[in-house]
């Protein structure tokens, strides 16, 4: 289980950072949600630059963090760091589907605004959660989740 | 677009367009050395006319060599994002490569003067150099025109370089939006003009050829001064120019967040920093003992985001991102960028004033490595950009049915 300051900071936050590996890094701010278990998704189109950084190397990094302009006191944030697994839209097993569909009801409660119904549409993308880092302030704490 | 004779030759005529890059140089090189080298000993000329001519014959090639990258670099330029700036770019280029071959008209200018001196008022060298033998005299007129053509070639391209950079320069001042000329083509430009001077300099190689007589060497020292200062202020100018849109630039100005990422070693890191914009690049600090900085000493290829979250409307964010490679300022390197670092420092103090304040009030909460010792402990990064790509709005989710 994730601590506690982690998992609020995954349910109050609508940006993510995402981080990964190419001849360059590459940063690319993402919707997320958070299963509340070990697991963060995000959505993308296929022909997106993060999506073919994960097909070559599936580790990435994920930073939500809360800023204060005036305090640096209040900053807060956490790293998130695991590997992705891609699901294609119309490729999913059977017994994949009925957790898709709940992934797919929390992008609706969370973003309603921000979706469009597409044939074909976005693959969606797991994040395992494999290390945690975690601030508020100066102060740092790093673990790792165990599975 | 049109090309000069001397790329037609080089592209279509064998054995020239069987080479390529550096071979075709070489094998100019070596083709006039032997012809040259031949002459010589048939018409028995002093070894100073050898190794004179054979020095003619490098400036010559390395004029070609020079010549030959021109325009390969103007056709890799993108249409700018700035219509105006588009315009310069593109009249530019096609005087660059002008029909009526207007770099022709230097070349002969130069040609006539130089042959016209040589047989009326100073035949000097036609001696020194010829012995006054028709037939060398013939292919000394060939190896004269090679040159003509080239330091013709060179005063055309690299004036109308310096005009380019004066009009985008001007130009750049009265950008809106998001216009922009793009951060690769202006990197073009300068290596261009970075070229401007290596051919000026070049020429002084002819200083010992022509130095016998004193009004030929007056402009063979005047020649490569000028061109070389003219590539100078060219360059100087277009890095002024900024390569990223007023939009942007404000935005890096404003946003006190960016995001730096880094291959990392077991998952990708990604951290945020406090960031500030000179205008022309974006730093930021990070600590001595970060494990930020243990990367980037490591591998210096970084990613850094910097975004405008407004929280009530998603569709007004703005972010850009820059990919490029870190530089760190520490005590090797900081003597010679002082002044850069010192408005860095104070553009810090200006944008971070309540984080300064905040940190000094309550210093014995943080980190040793975290208190205020510029340079010792925080070390100023800048970010050399490679690639800039830049969202505005927000994507949306796109459920398939």
């Amino acid at each position: 289980m994730l601590p506690y300051e982690v998992r609020v900071l995954l349910n109050t936050n609508y940006f993510g950072y995402l981080c990964t590996r190419g001849d360059y890094p590459h940063i690319a701010p993402i919707f997320f949600t958070y299963d509340q278990r070990e697991s963060l998704y995000f959505m993308s189109d296929f022909s997106s630059r993060k999506i073919k950084n994960i097909m070559r190397d599936p580790k990435v990094s994920l930073v939500v963090d809360v800023r204060d302009d005036n305090d640096p006191f209040n900053n807060e944030g956490a790293m998130v760091s695991g590997f992705a697994k891609i699901y294609l839209p119309g490729e999913v097993e059977l017994d994949e589907y009925h957790d898709i569909y709940t992934i797919y009801e929390l992008f609706k409660s969370k973003y309603s605004e921000f979706i469009e119904f597409e044939e074909g549409g976005d693959v969606l993308v797991e994040i395992r959660i494999e290390k945690v880092s975690y601030w508020r302030g100066p102060h740092f704490k790093s673990f790792r989740v165990k599975l | 677009m049109d090309k000069w004779i001397y790329e037609l030759i080089v592209e279509k005529i064998p054995p020239f367009s069987l080479l390529k890059g550096d071979y075709v140089t070489i094998f100019q090189l070596l083709l006039m050395l032997l012809v040259g080298i031949s002459i010589s000993i048939i018409y028995s000329l002093p070894p100073r006319s050898l190794i004179m001519g054979s020095l003619t014959i490098l400036v010559v090639a390395i004029w070609s060599r020079l010549t030959l990258t021109i325009a390969p670099t103007l056709r890799s330029f993108r249409p700018s994002l700035s219509e105006i700036e588009n315009d310069i770019i593109e009249r530019y280029k096609n005087l660059m490569f002008n029909p009526r071959h207007p770099e022709l008209f230097v070349g002969l200018g130069i040609f006539i003067f130089v042959t016209i001196y040589l047989y009326y008022f100073n035949p000097f060298l036609l001696g020194y150099y010829l012995q006054h033998k028709p037939i060398v005299i013939a292919f000394a007129l060939i190896l004269i025109w090679d040159v003509a053509y080239r330091a013709g070639i060179g005063l055309w391209v690299y004036i109308l370089c310096f005009i380019r950079s004066v009009k985008l320069y001007k130009a750049s001042k009265r950008r809106k939006g998001l216009e922009h000329t793009l951060l690769n083509d202006l990197k073009a430009m300068e290596r261009m003009d970075r070229r401007g001077v290596a051919y000026g300099l070049t020429a002084f190689l002819l200083f010992p050829v022509l130095s016998p007589d004193k009004y030929l060497t007056f402009f063979v020292i005047v020649y490569p001064i000028f061109l070389s200062s003219l590539s100078l202020l060219s360059i100087s100018l277009i890095r002024k120019v900024p390569w990223l849109p007023p939009d942007i630039a404000e935005l890096l100005e404003k946003a006190k967040f960016a995001y730096v990422g880094h291959e990392g070693d077991l998952f990708p890191h990604i951290t945020p920093v406090v960031q500030v914009f000179d205008g022309r690049n974006v730093y930021f600090v990070t600590s001595k003992a970060s494990k930020k900085f243990k990367f980037i000493k490591r591998n210096n290829r970084i990613a850094v985001l910097i975004d405008e979250r407004d929280p009530k409307d998603f569709f007004g964010n703005k972010a850009v991102l820059i990919v490029g490679k870190a530089k760190y300022y520490d005590l090797h390197n900081f003597l010679p960028n002082i002044f850069k670092l010192i408005k860095v420092r104070n553009l810090f103090m200006q944008k971070y004033k309540q984080y300064i304040s905040a940190y000094s009030k309550r210093k014995e909460e943080l980190p040793v490595a975290w208190r205020l010792t510029p340079m010792l402990k925080r070390i100023p990064i800048e970010i050399q950009p490679e690639r800039v790509i830049y969202w505005r709005g927000v994507r949306r989710i796109k459920i398939g049915l």
